[in-house]
């Protein structure tokens, strides 16, 4: 899993599964925190269609930390108030940077986390679909 | 009577607060959180675009403590933003990159990926529906088993057909660096930016940008446009990895976008009836707000005035802001002993002075 996929993965990842996982690394793995972790806001910008100028549209309440082990930084930010998912979601992405036993573990469960994730998407989309218009002409 | 300056009444303000949260939090059925996010998603959506801040729980909490004033909830999240830091900002999304749920054009009837109706009571009779003072029951959908996800380009924009036949400026390079201006950060000036006004008018309160919108397609300096394409979706939030440098999605946020196409009149001075474009972009389900903003934005960017106050930013910016305008309303309420009397100083001191007059005539 790429380090981009990663990151995403953590972002959409079930928060009470993903803190038990960070918690058993914890138990294996000395882990210095090195920034947060933090909530905050983060402006979103969006870029206008019709001169692709940027705009600040809102803002969206994140939570972050960063995390070393070793030369290894973990770090992860999640929409949200939850320091202790983004301090997991730290944990976990620095636990497979330094090979961590449990890499294989996490990653699978990472991956699990994507395909939910996709899923509910699908899901929403199956009962959107419906509402697809067949024009019909009347002559 | 007499008027003076006075202190007190701290035990009296401190009883009315507890008689507002004891409204919230007392009585048989005590309203959660969640049922407001659930069930109230409209109120929720309202109060976040008009807060600026997109936090589904904050805003639900915020209507609830309310008691589902809008304006009042978004006055809550509003202060409470202003105890987080910010911790930067995001890349630039695009509506192309929306997750559609809702998609429909009043211009086209054939648009290209179709018109998907989502969710809408726009062609429903609005008769009350009594079953749901017994809670009510679910009606079946017509579920399609297995329906694959649409692809990203499944929904191409509708103003790139208008584009394509040369009927509007086509689409410029993205401009290089260009920082957009922050509302939340610097006081407006005059004239504003385009990205400005757009901040502005996407925090704007809904029913001061409705108000505006209608006077203007009235006859008072806006147009009736046409609504090349409605979009509700997901907005994806990206930022850049801080290990790796490339771009990461963290979420997204439930969106509204409205592209309004204006103009299409010819003239001698132009080379073709060109068509522009007027553009709203609201958080949440709330279209009413983003037909509303893509009227005004159209209109902010007349190069031709007629003179009514939707043309003018400074008018339509400084008067649509929900906290600014309720704020201002409603300081009235405060106590103004020492200006009031001060008035009835002046006046009396006028009444002599006429009464004076008149015996001296």
């Amino acid at each position: 899993m790429e380090r981009e996929a990663r990151f995403e993965a953590i972002a959409c990842a079930d928060p009470e599964r993903l803190v038990v996982i960070a918690d058993e690394v914890l138990e294996t793995l000395d882990v210095e925190v090195t920034r947060g972790p933090t909530v905050g806001l983060l402006m979103v910008r969006v870029e206008e269609p019709l001169e692709r100028l940027p705009f600040n549209f809102a803002e969206v309440t994140v939570s972050e930390a960063e995390v070393a082990v070793g030369a290894h930084r973990g770090y992860a930010m999640v929409m949200g108030k939850s320091l202790e998912r983004a301090l997991a979601g730290a944990v976990v992405d620095a636990a497979i940077e330094a090979g961590h036993p449990m890499s294989p573990r996490i990653e699978a469960f990472l991956a699990e986390a994507q395909v939910a994730a996709d899923q509910a998407w699908a899901d929403r989309w199956s009962v959107i679909a419906p509402t697809r218009v067949r024009f019909e002409d009347v002559t | 009577m007499g008027y003076s300056s006075v202190r007190g009444g701290l035990d009296a303000i401190e009883h009315a607060e507890r008689l507002i949260h004891n409204q919230v939090t007392d009585g048989g059925d005590i309203l959660e959180v969640s049922q407001v996010a659930d069930h109230l998603q409209l109120i929720t959506d309202q109060v976040m675009g008009e807060g600026g801040v997109y936090d589904v729980e904050l805003g639900a909490l915020a209507v609830k403590q309310a008691e589902g004033d809008p304006i009042e909830a978004a006055f809550l999240l509003r202060a409470y933003r202003t105890t987080l830091p910010r911790v930067g900002y995001s890349l630039a999304s695009s509506g192309r990159e929306l997750r559609i749920t809702r998609r429909i054009s009043s211009a086209f009837r054939d648009i290209p990926g179709g018109q998907v109706l989502g969710r809408t009571r726009d062609y429903t009779q609005r008769l009350m529906d009594f079953s749901l003072l017994d809670g009510g029951e679910p009606m079946p959908l017509g579920l399609i088993a297995q329906a694959d996800a649409p692809d990203d380009d499944e929904f191409p924009l509708v103003i790139d057909v208008l584009r394509a036949q040369e009927l509007m400026p086509a689409a410029p390079d993205r401009p290089a660096d260009i920082e957009p201006f922050d509302v939340t950060r610097e006081p407006l000036r005059f004239p504003a930016t385009r990205s400005a006004r757009l901040q502005g008018l996407a925090r704007a309160e809904t029913g001061a940008l409705l108000s505006l919108a209608y006077a203007g397609m009235r006859g008072y300096g806006g147009d009736h446009g046409y609504i090349a394409e409605l979009r509700q979706g997901d907005l994806p939030v990206k930022i850049s990895h801080p290990v790796t440098g490339r771009a990461v999605n963290i979420g997204w946020v439930s969106v509204t976008e409205c592209y309004q196409i204006v103009g299409g009149q010819a003239s001698k001075a132009k080379d073709r009836p060109d068509y522009t474009m007027g553009y709203g972009m609201v958080i949440g389900r709330n279209e009413r707000k983003a037909i509303s903003m893509s009227i005004i934005d159209a209109s902010l960017k007349k190069e031709v005035k007629s003179g009514n106050v939707i043309e003018d930013e400074e008018y339509v910016l400084y008067h649509c802001d929900a906290i600014e305008s309720m704020g201002f309303v409603e300081h009235l309420k405060l106590p103004h002993y020492v200006d009031f009397q001060a008035s009835l100083v002046r006046t009396s001191k006028v009444r002599e002075l006429v009464k004076a007059a008149r015996t001296n005539a």
